[in-house]
């Protein structure tokens, strides 16, 4: 029994330490998580109880007015979040594809065009047409206004993702390429089997970042589309939000007594905007983690 | 600031004004109208149904998009049709990003047909400049004579550049009609007496009789932060377009912009304020301007100056649930910006200028067409409250929420004195503000407006100056003695350049008229 005492006291200071390990944590994360709560509690809150007494963590005159006020016309909510998670999953799907290939090609040593085709994706960094000459071929020559493609195509691929994912590709061990041709393997199960499975990490961050932008995107709806079918939800929230500002300036001279919710809407317009995108956090934090485990080539 | 506070995009709310209650949709009467008045040409070649007769493309801004939006365009084009042998497309864009969305389609030379243009969205005078906009001087009084005949020539005059008109002006609230509104509560205890008030001196000892009866947090005269309560600079006939820092004399029959602080009447009216702050009408210190709304619907304040357009008081019931009373003060005038903030303009690129004109002179004098493209189809978006007095409601069932075509914005379609009552306590109130408008005398430059791009810097770093000492126009700061550090800031802050560049533009205008 005496050998308690040591252990025991051994015992509580690794508990102290990691008590406050945890309440370091915990604090950190708090303060992470504590803006968003904030934004969900001002979301459910009546804007005369934030005009009067600010934010605070328990929603003040709870009501649900806001979300009752974007939601009115469910059926286009859920048709514009279907619109946003096609346009997303297709869009990062076929820009991944498409990026990477492009990536993997001006990689390759053996390749003859690398420095023209890697100098041209570099030039588009530098130089673009603009505004309205992309507005032209888009509407006018390619005639993807109105339609879903509009939402992707012109983002498939980013340049400086590009060379984001070709230095990715330039780290890989030329033997282990070469090798693999060696053994009598063709260029796309080259591509496939041997760089994509050792490159998740990298795809996996472009994955992401081209995630986020898509599911993002209110500007390419704002120019390219007026037919409320293909409204993604952003664009729908920030026309809703937006219109509400007029329709409130409009409705005072017009002496009609509505209030919008104007903050609840806008806080409710965040949680709403940002709900599914959260999975595709931990879904693609997987992929680093693998991707680090990947071993490289042994000495 | 503290002057003419009334900016276009404010004029163009208030001729909103028609969705009174309960916003209310009209739509076309059971009978297709006849074409009235159009010239008889084009009866001479009705085109066949569906065969290929021109497609007028229109964009207008919506405030969201309605479902039914295509029924309402199937209605017009069975009156266009005959009427005009032409149909509509209409294309609402949502206000959010209707500048954008028009400044874009321009850019890349889109063609279309009808549009919707101001100062204050899609800017009238931007597309002027860039050739977007047809010359419509001379088709317009041929092809619309009763439309053209509808609005006096000083008030073509305000839309014209150079001499030519590129837009159809939608008649709606011109003037300002400036003046104090009180809760009537207040009012009746404390004696005030309409009679008895011809300027806003005159409404001092009401004031004080407030003061000294209510707690201290009603003001006697409602204030914000961002310079609500003071007097417009129409009240003391000047026009500062907006600006500020400077003004002309709308008395002056050739007037030249001169600084505020050259203004005696600028001058004297800001140490009127301040007395009024110094005997403690403002309160003791403005709201926020967030909070104004609040206040005026819970009656904490017993007088503010502001546009009293007739009905005014059933608006202001409708939106605080007490009653009003409200008098114009100020002499009215038509200016330039007033005018041009609601018009449709026809794109060069339109596939019949002539379809156009004509459509012109239907919507702005045909009622039933108007108020389909306003409100809706009768018995689906709305009914009939009192058909002899066209006073309209909405049937069973439809709210502001599930309205599938409720675009309130009649301002923006045409002829707004054409519009249906919304609201019974409104009837009239058309009638009065057409007289109103006939009344005011042209502002002695109407027709000029200020290109504010070759002063973009400059007019941002004033307007940072001028909001520093915006309570100034509410008497909060002591006038005599900030004045001389104000005129310095603003001067050093370009506003001789803003000055030098107002005159040499409208010495240009007037050299051009």
């Amino acid at each position: 029994m005496g050998k308690r005492r040591g252990p025991s006291k051994y015992r509580l200071m690794r508990l102290l330490s990691s008590a406050a390990i945890n309440l370091a944590l915990g604090t950190i994360a708090a303060v992470c998580l504590i803006p968003f709560w904030v934004v969900i509690a001002a979301s459910f809150s009546s804007e005369r109880a934030l005009v009067e007494s600010g934010y605070s963590l328990v929603p003040r005159g709870f009501n649900t007015l806001a979300y009752r006020y974007l939601l009115v016309d469910s059926a286009q909510v859920l048709r514009s979040y279907g619109v946003s998670v096609t346009v997303t999953l297709v869009g990062t799907a076929l820009g991944l594809f498409v990026m990477a290939l492009l990536a993997y090609a001006i990689s390759r040593r053996t390749f003859k065009l690398r420095r023209a085709l890697a100098f041209y994706v570099f030039f588009t960094m530098l130089f673009s047409g603009g505004l309205v000459p992309s507005y032209i071929l888009i509407t006018q020559y390619l005639r993807l206004r109105d339609t879903l493609w509009v939402l992707f195509v012109p983002h498939l691929v980013i340049p400086g993702w590009v060379l984001i994912l070709r230095t990715y590709f330039l780290d890989l061990p030329e033997e282990l390429l070469e090798a693999a041709r060696i053994d009598g393997c063709g260029e796309w199960r080259m591509f496939f089997q041997i760089v994509v499975p050792l490159s998740t990490p990298g795809l996996a961050t472009i994955g992401l970042f081209a995630m986020l932008m898509f599911w993002n995107d209110w500007f390419t709806p704002l120019l390219y589309i007026e037919d409320q079918r293909f409204y993604p939800i952003q664009y729908l929230l920030y026309t809703i939000v937006n219109n509400m500002d007029f329709l409130d300036r409009l409705s005072q001279q017009a002496g009609i007594r509505v209030e919008p919710p104007r903050i609840p809407a806008r806080m409710a317009m965040v949680v709403l905007a940002i709900g599914p995108i959260l999975l595709a956090y931990p879904f693609v934090q997987r992929y680093f983690i693998q991707g680090i485990r990947v071993g490289s080539l042994k000495g | 600031m503290f002057g003419n506070r009334v900016f276009s995009r404010r004029s163009v709310l208030q001729a909103g004004a028609v969705a009174v209650g309960a916003g209310v949709l009209a739509a076309c009467a059971p009978t297709p109208a006849p074409a009235p008045a159009t010239g008889a040409a084009e009866q001479a070649t009705p085109p066949p149904a569906g065969g290929a007769v021109p497609q007028l493309i229109y964009y207008y801004g919506t405030r969201q998009m309605f479902k039914d939006t295509p029924l309402v365009q199937e209605e017009m084009n069975k009156i266009l049709r005959p009427a005009i042998g032409a149909e509509i497309q209409l294309n609402p864009i949502e206000f959010a990003a209707f500048n954008d969305k028009m400044q874009l389609k321009n850019a890349a030379g889109e063609k279309y047909d009808l549009v919707f243009t101001s100062n204050w969205t899609n800017n009238y005078y931007d597309n002027v400049r860039n050739g977007i906009l047809l010359d419509i001087t001379d088709l317009l009084p041929q092809l619309a004579p009763q439309y053209w005949s509808q609005i006096k020539p000083g008030v073509w005059a305000a839309a014209m550049v150079k001499g030519r008109l590129y837009a159809a002006i939608n008649q709606q609230t011109w003037t300002y009609n400036f003046g104090p509104r009180c809760p009537k509560m207040y009012a009746d205890k404390y004696g005030l007496d309409w009679s008895k008030i011809n300027k806003l001196e005159d409404m001092e000892p009401y004031w004080e009789a407030v003061k000294k009866g209510e707690p201290a947090d009603v003001k006697p005269i409602g204030c914000d932060d961002r310079g609500s309560g003071g007097v417009w600079s129409i009240y003391y006939r000047a026009d500062d377009l907006g600006l500020g820092i400077a003004m002309y004399d709308l008395e002056d029959e050739d007037p030249e912009f001169v600084f505020v602080w050259d203004f005696p009447r600028w001058v004297e009216t800001m140490r009127m304020v301040r007395r009024w702050n110094e005997a403690g009408y403002y309160g003791k210190e403005p709201w926020p301007a967030s909070e104004f709304a609040a206040k005026e619907r819970a009656g904490k304040y017993a007088s503010h100056f502001h546009n009293n357009k007739p009905g005014i008081e059933a608006e202001m019931k409708a939106m605080t649930g007490f009653e009003w009373t409200a008098k114009i003060l100020a002499k009215n005038y038509l200016l330039t910006n007033s005018i041009i903030a609601t018009m449709t303009g026809v794109n060069k690129k339109t596939s019949s200028a002539e379809a156009c004109m004509k459509y012109f002179e239907l919507i702005n004098t045909d009622k039933v067409l108007y108020n389909l493209l306003c409100y809706g189809i009768e018995g689906k978006h709305w009914v009939w409250v009192d058909k002899e007095k066209e006073v309209i409601g909405w049937p069973e069932g439809l709210t502001a929420e599930n309205h599938p075509y409720n675009p309130n914005t009649d301002w923006q379609f045409g002829n707004q004195f054409n519009a249906y009552y919304t609201d019974p306590s409104k009837v009239g109130a058309w009638e009065a503000t057409r007289k109103l408008n006939e009344e005011a005398p042209p502002s002695p430059v109407i027709g000029f407006s200020f290109d504010r791009e070759p002063v973009k810097t400059e007019l941002a770093q004033v307007k940072a100056v001028t909001d520093e000492y915006i309570t100034m126009g509410i008497g909060f700061l002591d006038f005599d003695k900030v004045l001389p550090e104000y005129r310095d800031r603003i001067l050093s802050a370009g506003g001789d350049k803003i000055l030098a560049e107002v005159n040499r533009q409208l010495q240009e205008w007037k050299a051009s008229r």
